[in-house]
């Protein structure tokens, strides 16, 4: 057998995934040829230390299956894939068949759309799939409006438990008092503001010249966008950056709270780690 | 109307290619099911194609939709792993190069600002030896199809019969690819190892 044809075969030689008489004919290449001998024992060591280097034990985070689900339910109404599914004999006596079934299932999703509309109890609280997915753009557009245009604050700063005290009558949700003084950021003052329709508590600081935002919502009420999750400081956090806006989010007592600032995500993560450790209501 | 699955069957129960046949009909929770069952192992195929965990999970996130979009075309007679993994593969190989492409334009504060993430990346920190991380380095500069080659064969243990349907190449196609990837993996290692060597010595000069 010839060097270049054993090497060649090298791999599935040593994967032991060829007929057993070639096997054997590179068996006894590999005894008397040293370049090929070497050439085995490199490439074997290579694979080793690959697979020492590459093995992990790494899994999926939790928000994977979450954004594949839900980009899916967006994509889902389009998909009209009954082809698939019924043998091209069997089309055209189900044809019938399936336009009764599809018409009747058009005026059932109406009916049933009009029967939700109309017994929706006094205390709704709305489930996940009528919930507001926020959208980053938008809050992004509010942070930007309000720092080209500031009007004065509803409830001036920089105490931070009076801000929450005098916002929470206006939300009908209890807002957490953050006070960012130890970080060296100050309350500039809060005012309630309005997203998609869905009242947010907004939260404005100055953080050594950096102007940060801080929006707090109702989790019930609105839900986040596909983010970046990162563990910092063992706290779990939504990240994003976009148009040159950091956000930051992380959810606490059934609130979602999302930071926004043009300041790098490394710098505006610590403020949000200590944000998070103190975003308790009033 | 597409068949729906018995209430009174677990989709646990059900094997993958029935639930790849449901889901393309439309039936989401039969591909959540399919999500539950492969997300870690294409989380990490990802994870080490893309080489941060940044990346990883918008490459896999991907790779589930591309698969989903795809799955009319997949024929239920024959096994599903192998069809997952070629979208898969494919995926990742696609990826490498665009990104590749776009960090050619990427600007040096964007690449700052990339680098200071995978520093907060604790997987990145617990790395265990300079050679593994050289090691790393090596598989990151390989070309995207020696690449994924590498870490299908490597990482998720195929065989290359496997690796070669995976791949959607010859069999000796997909021994070669892996041989070459591993032979450059070698020489890059002795280089880097010389260079190392050599720092060291003007060190104690």
């Amino acid at each position: 057998m010839r060097c270049a044809r054993v090497q060649e075969r090298l791999p599935l030689y040593a994967a032991r995934e060829m007929a057993p008489a070639e096997a054997a004919a590179i068996s006894s290449h590999l005894l008397t040829c040293a370049r090929c001998a070497a050439l085995a024992e490199d490439l074997a060591a290579a694979d080793e230390l690959i697979a020492d280097a590459l093995r992990t034990a790494v899994e999926a985070p939790p928000t994977l299956a979450i954004r594949v689900m839900e980009s899916l339910r967006q994509l889902a109404p389009v998909r009209r894939p009954w082809r698939a599914l019924i043998p091209p004999s069997a089309m055209r006596r189900r044809l019938a068949l399936g336009a009764l079934a599809i018409s009747l299932l058009v005026s059932g999703y109406f009916a049933g759309q009009w029967h939700a509309g109309r017994i929706k109890p006094a205390g709704y609280v709305a489930t996940r799939e009528d919930r507001i997915t926020l959208s980053l753009a938008l809050l992004g557009k509010d942070h930007l409006e309000y720092l080209a245009n500031p009007q004065p604050a509803q409830i001036p700063g920089p105490d931070a438990r009076e801000v929450a005290l005098g916002l929470t009558p206006l939300l009908k949700f209890p807002v957490a008092v953050v006070n960012l003084q130890s970080e060296g950021a100050r309350l500039l003052g809060g005012r309630k503001c309005q997203v998609h329709g869905v009242p947010i508590a907004f939260l404005l600081y100055d953080w050594e010249g950096e102007r940060v935002s801080l929006y707090q919502m109702d989790e019930r009420k609105i839900t986040l966008p596909p983010m970046r999750e990162v563990t910092f400081r063992g706290r779990r956090f939504l990240t994003g950056r976009m148009d040159g806006l950091t956000y930051v989010a992380w959810q606490s007592g059934g609130m979602h709270f999302m930071m926004v600032s043009g300041a790098k995500l490394e710098q505006l993560i610590r403020l949000a780690c200590s944000a998070s450790g103190m975003s308790h209501p009033a | 109307m597409p068949p729906v699955p018995d209430r009174s069957i677990a989709l646990s129960n059900l094997p993958d290619e029935e639930l790849a046949r449901y889901a393309a009909a439309g039936q989401l929770n039969c591909f959540e099911e399919l999500l539950t069952r492969y997300r870690d192992r294409v989380y990490r195929i990802c994870y080490r194609c893309a080489g941060n965990t940044e990346d990883a999970e918008d490459w896999a996130q991907e790779c589930f939709l591309r698969a989903y979009r795809q799955l009319s075309r997949y024929d239920a007679s024959l096994p599903f792993t192998p069809w997952l993994l070629r979208v898969v593969s494919n995926t990742c190989v696609n990826l490498i190069k665009t990104r590749k492409r776009r960090q050619q334009w990427m600007e040096l504060g964007l690449r700052d600002e990339v680098i200071a993430m995978a520093a907060l990346d604790p997987l990145a920190r617990a790395l265990a030896s300079e050679e593994e991380r050289r090691a790393l380095r090596a598989v990151e500069e390989l070309p995207p199809e020696m690449r994924v080659a590498v870490v299908l064969r490597v990482l998720e243990d195929l065989t290359f019969r496997e690796l070669s349907e995976a791949l959607g190449v010859p069999l000796q196609t997909a021994a070669t690819r892996v041989r070459r990837a591993l032979a450059r993996v070698r020489e890059s290692l002795r280089h880097a190892g010389r260079d190392a060597g050599e720092s060291r010595g003007e060190v104690d000069e």
